[in-house]
This record gives structure tokens, sequence and C-alpha cells, in this order.
């Protein structure tokens, strides 16, 4: 029992601590160390007019109101003045009552007031004391925002100024009187009064016109000290500075002003902290102490780092290129980088190894790392921005959300980098890094499962990202992060710089390698595919192993079509060949071109000579001109496609049509081609009787010639049959003729085994003029006359003889000596 | 035995209460410093050293500008009319030749200055408006080159408008 009771005392005691321990929350602070009289800040700090929107001043009061010494709990305002008052009276509702501001009180947060354009009694018209919100009133934060644009001073010194020169201070205050209010600023407030006091003019009461006018006279100093007769403090030059007012005493010291920014903080305020108030930073220092620059600086420190920017230095005997922040140096590892942190390569001090040696590296001891990176963080939880991660680009930084989006951006724990807080924090609020991002080459990207999917359509952009959110990154930002595919909801084409142009269709890719493949495909006008280049490759990823796009396809219901753009052609399905198989998303992107006929057998392309002749799923050379016309162009026409088209079919052998001539290297024996076989001519009478010349014969090899047109076993025949009986032909040197069939009989031949005459066999036999052959016939050369029968050629003795024969009526055909000789001789008639 | 046993159950059920009183107390103390109706942690948190120290001076402008103690800030006051004593004239004669009139304008939050200087027959005037600024407030860029009124002796006239109150200061200066 004893043992339980003392675990719940411990328990106990451990939440206790807890709860100390988180409500307890330690900020960025300077050392007196770190002050330098002549450069309370940077100029380009000073005037950033833009470094806080509207809503982030907002944001930034709402988590301030409680943070002070008047203050209970961060982000609350006491409106009802329910709490004890610190200044006694009993609760603070009370108190104000007593002093004629009751409750409610209205805090900066919530304060509106119509805005005091112009000098003049009276306060503004605002809702303090529960009051509604007059019409024409603006919030402090856009009062606060509207100055600084309108005066080009950054609202972050604006709200240093408040935070520093209003009482409670009205920043963290959490029960304001209305009289904070009124002379926020100390603007237009001379040290007129008794003992120098403030003697603050009615005419600038409101704090719309204390924070205009104060942004006004800011402005002001900036723009004219120094012109002559300027007789505060001017830049550049060493200036007497007061400990204190004149009436105090203290006297003063010189300062060398560094810049104009500090000159018209003394001009504000024209007092500097002497050492005591340095050294008790966050209190009172002597009775010769000021503290109005001092606060300032510090109070800039503690809410937005160092006033400062970072400096590039390096030394002249040594590349490397270091920012030197918070009285270290930090190694920038490329120039990219160095232009993210908002430090152009061109303001890189050189120093002399001995200076730059003089500034140290962070310790080794500490987690604060030696070089810039682009994932950092600062040292500690519990600081100003609570340990919040950021991704520099651009001269801002990004804050991360959580671990989910690290993960989504590809990020791991192991690449941020510890950084001070002073070196962060000054960087330009990026705000929270969005989930959709662009670049400086104007691509937008979306990013999610540690990658980032480019997007190029607007209207899908704006469908996506419906917030509107987006954060802007450099190209080297950007490339940290792993490209994935793009995300588009129809076929597009990207151009990448280095690589050929893609189809990028159902989330795939498809190369196109050629100009020909994007003409084919109807991408240079007929197709309605937008074409988007992109400024870096790297931008899309995830390409896997990508088939290139080809013209010859199969679509994915099994039509071969080769593709020509708006002369697209039908491949046959006899052709036996196939392209590249499509998918249902790339088939009705071909099949939005129009297929004008079917592809010719007879294939070329523009780039070559050679005509091909599509068989068997292969495409075959064709040798010559006369051979094409043998194979039938040009009532077959030719097709002009593309060289990748005709390289994607199979090559097969030389095509010879029928009726070319042939013969191989070796022999003098001459072929017609027959149906892919070849047929001998046994002389050269019957190889002109055909109508052939010499020039006609092409040679290969007998190779070529056996493996492709094997020899047919027969020989070109004399004597020819039709399917009609009584017309035969005799191919003969002297004319052909033709033969009835008793003729036919008369000559010993048969029709069943005679070949049957075709124009393709025999393309050069014209047979319009032969003749018909008579049974007398004679060669030309001599005078004997025969008669032809029974497979015979019988001559007669004599003249007599023939007259008698054929009973007076003799019609003698001219045949050649070859036809004759075939024919054995018989008995004399 | 069971007297033992009864003395130990009494005991342990004391122990319990006591455990229970300091667990509520706790709590109590805890609720109301997280709602803040009290603010005993903060007096002992790190702000006793530095932000403290800072939060005394910032109680004491609160309490002293309720109080009105220090200056005018209550709206109800107003800062008094400035008078001629409030105008300090001076020259400077620049590397350039010109002379630049300084003037400092105490009590002056912002107005109007007309200068008029006159040399023999010759007059210039210039107007240009007053810039606050907490010390002195002053005229700038009252710059005039010699040439304009030649040598001799510049009577120097400013007179500045606020508020509808015009207060006047002349000087003069021998320019060679």
């Amino acid at each position: 029992m004893f043992k339980k009771i003392s675990l719940l005392v411990v328990v106990v005691a451990a939440i206790s601590i807890g709860f100390v321990a988180v409500s307890t929350q330690t900020t960025y602070a300077v050392a007196a160390s770190e002050w330098k009289a002549g450069n309370i800040i940077d100029d380009a700090l000073f005037t950033d007019a833009d470094s806080m929107s509207a809503a982030q001043i907002q944001d930034f009061l709402n988590r301030m109101v409680g943070t002070g010494y008047y203050g209970r709990i961060a982000g609350q305002c006491d409106t009802n003045g329910l709490r004890i008052s610190e200044l006694g009276g009993g609760t603070r509702a009370q108190y104000g009552a007593a002093h004629s501001n009751p409750a409610p009180f209205t805090c900066l947060k919530d304060f509106y007031e119509v805005p005091k354009t112009v000098p003049g009694p009276g306060i503004p018209a605002n809702n303090y004391g529960g009051k509604p919100i007059p019409a024409g009133a603006k919030s402090a934060a856009q009062l606060i925002w509207d100055a600084a644009q309108k005066y080009n001073i950054s609202p972050k010194v604006l709200l240093v100024k408040l935070g520093t020169e209003s009482a409670g201070p009205l920043t963290s205050d959490d029960w304001p009187f209305l009289k904070q209010y009124t002379y926020a600023m100390g603007s237009h407030c001379p040290d007129s009064g008794p003992g120098g006091s403030a003697n603050c003019d009615s005419d600038y009461a409101g704090f719309s016109i204390q924070i205009s006018s104060s942004a006004a006279l800011l402005r002001y100093y900036l723009d004219n000290m120094t012109k002559p007769g300027w007789p505060y403090k001017k830049p550049y030059q060493i200036n007497s500075i007061y400990w204190n007012i004149v009436e105090s005493g203290c006297g003063a010291s010189n300062v060398s002003i560094e810049n104009m920014a500090t000159a018209a903080l003394y001009t504000y305020t024209p007092y500097q902290p002497n050492q005591a108030a340095l050294n008790n930073m966050y209190g009172s220092g002597d009775c010769c102490s000021a503290y109005g620059n001092r606060n300032f600086w510090r109070t800039y420190n503690d809410w937005f780092g160092s006033t400062t920017l970072p400096v590039a230095i390096k030394s002249s005997n040594s590349p490397t290129v270091y920012i030197q922040s918070g009285g270290y140096k930090f190694a920038v590892p490329t120039m990219a980088l160095l232009q993210d942190y908002g430090i152009s390569s061109g303001s890189i001090k050189t120093l002399s190894d001995a200076a730059l040696n003089a500034v140290p590296t962070p310790s080794v001891l500490s987690d604060i790392s030696k070089s810039i990176s682009y994932l950092v963080k600062s040292e500690s939880n519990t600081d100003g921005d609570l340990g919040s991660i950021y991704l520099i680009s651009v001269g801002k930084r990004y804050k991360l959300k959580d671990t989910q989006q690290m993960a989504d951006f590809g990020f791991t724990s192991d690449q941020v980098r510890i950084l001070p807080y002073g070196l962060i924090y000054p960087i330009d609020d990026g705000g929270q890094l969005a989930s959709f991002i662009s670049t400086t080459t104007n691509n937008v990207f979306k990013v999610s499962g540690g990658k980032k999917r480019i997007i190029f359509s607007e209207a899908l952009y704006n469908s996506l990202n419906t917030s509107g959110k987006i954060s802007n990154l450099s190209k080297s930002t950007a490339r940290l992060i792993t490209s994935g595919k793009p995300i588009s909801d129809k076929p597009i084409l990207i151009k990448k710089l280095t690589t050929a142009v893609n189809l990028y269709a159902n989330e795939t890719y498809y190369p196109i390698t050629s100009m020909q493949v994007y003409s084919c495909w109807g991408f240079d006008g007929i197709q309605n595919v937008p074409l988007y280049a992109i400024a870096d490759d790297s931008y899309v990823g995830d390409f896997g192993k990508p088939q290139s796009l080809k013209c010859m396809v199969t679509t994915n219901t099994g039509q071969g079509l080769l593709l020509n753009g708006a002369n697209t052609y039908a491949i046959p399905s006899s052709y036996q060949i196939s392209g590249q198989t499509l998918n249902a998303t790339t088939s009705a992107i071909a099949k939005n071109l129009t297929v004008k006929s079917n592809l010719s057998r007879f294939i070329k392309s523009n780039n070559s000579a050679t005509v091909w002749y599509i068989e068997k799923g292969k495409k075959r050379p064709i040798s010559s001109y006369p051979n094409l016309l043998l194979l039938g162009y040009p009532s077959t026409p030719l097709s002009i496609i593309d060289d990748i088209s005709i390289s994607s079919i199979a090559t097969g052998p030389n095509k010879l049509g029928n009726g070319q001539v042939v013969k191989d290297s070796k022999s003098q024996v001459v072929y017609s081609i027959m149906d892919n076989k070849r047929t001998a001519y046994t002389s050269a009478e019957l190889y002109l009787a055909y109508g052939n010349k010499w020039s006609d014969i092409e040679t290969y090899d007998k190779s070529f010639l056996d493996s492709n047109y094997p020899s047919s076993g027969s020989s070109v025949s004399r004597y020819l049959a039709t399917d009609k009986a009584d017309v035969n032909y005799l191919v003969d040197d002297k004319g052909c003729k033709i033969l009835t069939s008793t003729i036919l009989g008369s000559h010993g031949q048969s029709r069943a085994s005679l070949p049957i005459y075709s124009a393709s066999y025999y393309p050069r036999l014209n047979i319009t003029n032969c003749q018909p052959l008579l049974k007398y016939v004679k060669n030309q050369s001599t005078s004997t006359v025969y008669y032809v029968e029974n497979g015979e050629k019988r001559p007669f003795r004599s003249w007599s003889s023939l007259m008698e024969h054929s009973q007076q009526n003799v019609e003698i055909s001219i045949i050649s000596d070859s036809t004759l000789k075939l024919l054995p001789t018989g008995s004399t008639i | 035995m069971i007297i033992k046993s009864l003395r130990k159950s009494t005991r342990s059920k004391k122990l319990l209460l006591t455990v229970v009183v300091i667990v509520v107390l706790i709590s109590t103390f805890l609720i109301l410093e997280k709602t803040g109706i009290t603010h005993i942690i903060g007096l002992f948190d790190n702000k006793t050293t530095d932000q403290a120290k800072e939060a005394e001076i910032n109680s004491n402008d609160k309490q002293d500008l309720i109080d009105s103690k220090t200056d005018n800030r209550n709206s109800d006051d107003t800062a008094p009319e400035p008078t001629v004593d409030d105008i300090s004239l001076s020259t400077q004669r620049e590397i350039d030749g010109s002379v630049t009139i300084f003037n400092e304008l105490r009590n002056y939050s912002d107005g109007t200055c007309d200068l008029t200087i006159n040399n023999d027959n010759k007059t210039y005037t210039q107007t240009a408006p007053v810039l606050y600024q907490a010390e002195f407030s002053s005229c700038i860029g009252l710059n005039v080159p010699v040439a304009t009124l030649g040598t001799g002796t510049w009577q120097i006239s400013l007179t500045v408008t606020s508020k509808g109150k015009v207060n006047t200061k002349t000087t003069s200066v021998e320019v060679q």
C-alpha cells in the first residue's frame, strides 16, 4: 500500500515539474558583447516592407498577447479582467473601474480603429471596451501592415518599436488600458516636458496615426539624412550620441554610424545604452542608462532573430565561402545554396587568411552544423520558433508542418542541419511549406509520397490546389525532391531539354525518338495533344523502361496501322506483319488518325531508293525497276513510309517477279522465274523468242537462287497451251504462232503436258501478233518445205509433190530452224 | 491479531487521506496557475533574472501612464504652446559656398517654416515643413547659394507656424 502511495506522490510531483517546465519558455537572448552601437540593424532588414504579411502580423499579435509581465496565458486576452491585478486593487476589472477604464479590456490583437489619416484633435472611433467595430475600422495588424507598405519600413521594425515604446507593452499586455493606445509609438511626443518627459501632440493621438506617423518619420529620416542641413544623426560618419537626456548631465560618446537604419533609430530615439544597461540586458542599468535603442535591438533579436543579415566571406587563398553570423562562420557548400539564403554571390567579402581564421566555426562539442544546408532547425526546441524545421529557398524559410510532410517531400531527419536561431530566423518567413510548390522556372508540382509531380495544365492545377497555397522554390531546392510522374488528366507531350519528346498518357512515358515518328502520330498539328517544355530534365521521373513509339502499330482491337499522319494506312492481315502493340489509351490516340487506304505491298522511304515487297511478314528488296514492273507496279501503287517502320519489318531475300530472267554468277544458264522457281531456257533462240533481251538478265549468287528460287526441273517450253483447245502457241524466234489442237497434235505435242500460257510468266512474250501455224512449214534459209504430221516433219521431194499434196492450195508457215530441228524428219513425200 | 490488523488499516487510511489532500491541493494550484487566476510560477521562472527586471520597468510604465506621472500621454492633456524662445537659428557655410540655415524647434510637433533672407534689395524665400524629432524638431533643406543674394550681411527671418500659432525668429550673418 505504502509503495503504491509513494508511486502516486512521485507521479504527482513529476506532473507538477512537467507543468512548470512547459509553462516557461526561453527565448533567443543576445549578449552585451554582441551590441554594436554603430550598427543596430541592417538597412535591408529595416526597410523590408514585405517581411510579414498582414495575416502574419495578426498571427504574431495572437501569439504575443499574454506573454509579458501583464500576461498570464500566451494567446489569451483577459477581456473581462477576471484575474488578479498586478497593480493591486483586487481583480483587474476592479482596478480598471477604479482608474476610469472599466472592463472589458481590448487587447491589441482584437483592436480595430478607423484610420486617422491627418493630424487633428480627438481619438478615432475604435472598438475598445467591447464596442462594436466601427465602419471603416481596420485591425491593428492591418494598420501596421498598411503603414509598412506606405512608407517602405519593415513591419517587424514597427512591431518592435510598438513593443518598446508603448506602455505594457501593448504587444503582450492582456488587459491594456485605452491610454496605452493613444500615444503607443511615442510619435510626436517631444521630450519637452518637465525633466525631459514626453510632451505629446494631441493631434497625433490615436493608435492608427501613431503607427503611420512613426513609419512616416522613419521614412523621412531615411530620405533626408544625407541632405545638407540635416541636424540629426548622420550615417557613415562619427556622431556624438548622448547616454541619456541632456538634462541628466550624463554626457555622450562618439559613435561611428555604419548605416542609414541605425542613424534613423538614433534620430527617433537619440540615446545609446551605456554598459550598465547592456550588462543587465533585460533590466535597469544605472541613473545614466537609456533603453530605447537597446530594447529595440534586444527585442528584435528576441522576436525576429539577428538584426544583421548574414554576410558571406572567403579568403583570397581558398574558394570556400562561409556565411558569417552570430560570431561564427558556416561553410557554404554551393553558390546556389548561398543564393537560397538570400545572399548574392557578388556580395562575398574577401578577407585575409588571418581575418577569416579569426572567425571561429561552431564548436565540435555543440550540435550546431559547420555548414549551412537546405533543411535546418535551430538548436533549441524551446526557442522563439519552438525548434521548427525549415526548408530554405529563394531567400525564404518555409516551415515544415510535421514528420508526415517531411516524408511527403522525401526528406529524412538525417538531412536536417542545426544552425543558430539568429541565422535562421532573419531569413524571410515564407510561411508553412505548402504541398504544392513552384519553381523559379514557373513549373508547379504537387508533392506527396516522397516525390514531386509536375502539373502542366493550369486548369488541372487550379482544380487540385483549391487552397491556392504554394511555396516558391529555387531549381536547386526543387532538385532535392525526387521527381515522380507528371500529373495529367489527358495525354500530353513533354519536351525535355536534352532528350526526346515523350508522349505521356495514362501515367506512362512513350519516347518519340525521331521527327518521323512525331509526324506519323500526327503530333505536328493533326492531333490535339498539347506539348509542354520543361526547364529541367530532372523535373520528371519514374521513367522505368519506356517503350519508344513507332509508326507501325497494332491497336488493342488487333487492327494493324501504319501511322502516317493524315494519310494513315491500314495493314492487311495477309501481310502477316505486326507493329507495336498499343494499349487502349494509345490506341485511342492512334485511331484519331484517318485511315485513307490499305498499305501497298510495295513500300519505300523517302530516304532510300530501295523498294520493298511485303510478303509473309517480311520485306523483300526489289532489285530493279524492271523487276518492280514484273511484280505489278504501277497497277499496284507504292506506299511511302518512314524508315523506322521499314526497319521494324524483318528483311527477307530479294524478291523476283515472275518472268524475271536470272543466271548465277558461275553459269551461263539463263532461267525464268515462275512462282518462286526457276525454269531454264534451253537455247538462246528460245530466250530471245520469248521477247527477252540480254540486258534483262540479272545475276545472283547460286546459293541465293538455289535457296529461294530452286530449279523447277524443267525448261522453258517452246509450245504453250491455253485454256482454249484451239489456241496454243509455238514460241519461235521467227514469230510466235497460234496452233490449233490439230496442228499441235501434228507436232507431237499434247495439251495436257504443256505449260499453260500466263502473261505473268511470260511478260515479254507478245502474243497479239501471233500468226496461225500451218501444216506446211519451212525455214527461212532453205527452200525445203515440210509437212508436219504425227510429230514428224516430212520433206517434199519436189515442188510438184508439194502441189500435188496440197491440191494446188499451198500455204506455208516460216518457222525457225531450231523449231524444225526439234521435229524428227520423216519419210519424204 | 485482529487488533494489530485494524491498527495497520487505520494508519494506511490516514496516509491515503494525506496523499489525497496533497493531490487536491496541487491540482487546485495548477488549475489556478493554468487559468491565469494566480501567477505564482511566473515568480520563479527565468524572468526573475532577466525578463522580470524588464517587466518591472513595464509595470512602472503602465502604472505611471495610468497615473499620468511621466508625461501627458493621457489624451485629455495638451502640449504647451511653443514660443519664439523655442526657436533657435544658426548658419553654416558649406564647402560649395552655400549657406545652410540650421534651426532647432523645441516644443514643436509639426508645422511649416517660412524662411526669408534679405541682403541689400534682394530677397530670398523658402518654405519647408517642420520635421518632428523628440529632442528638437527642425525644418530641413534650408540651403541658399551665396550667388542668390550675394555677399554682405544677410538678414535671416524664420517664421514657424504650427497649430495656428506663429513665431518668428531673426538673426543676421555676415557672408563674405
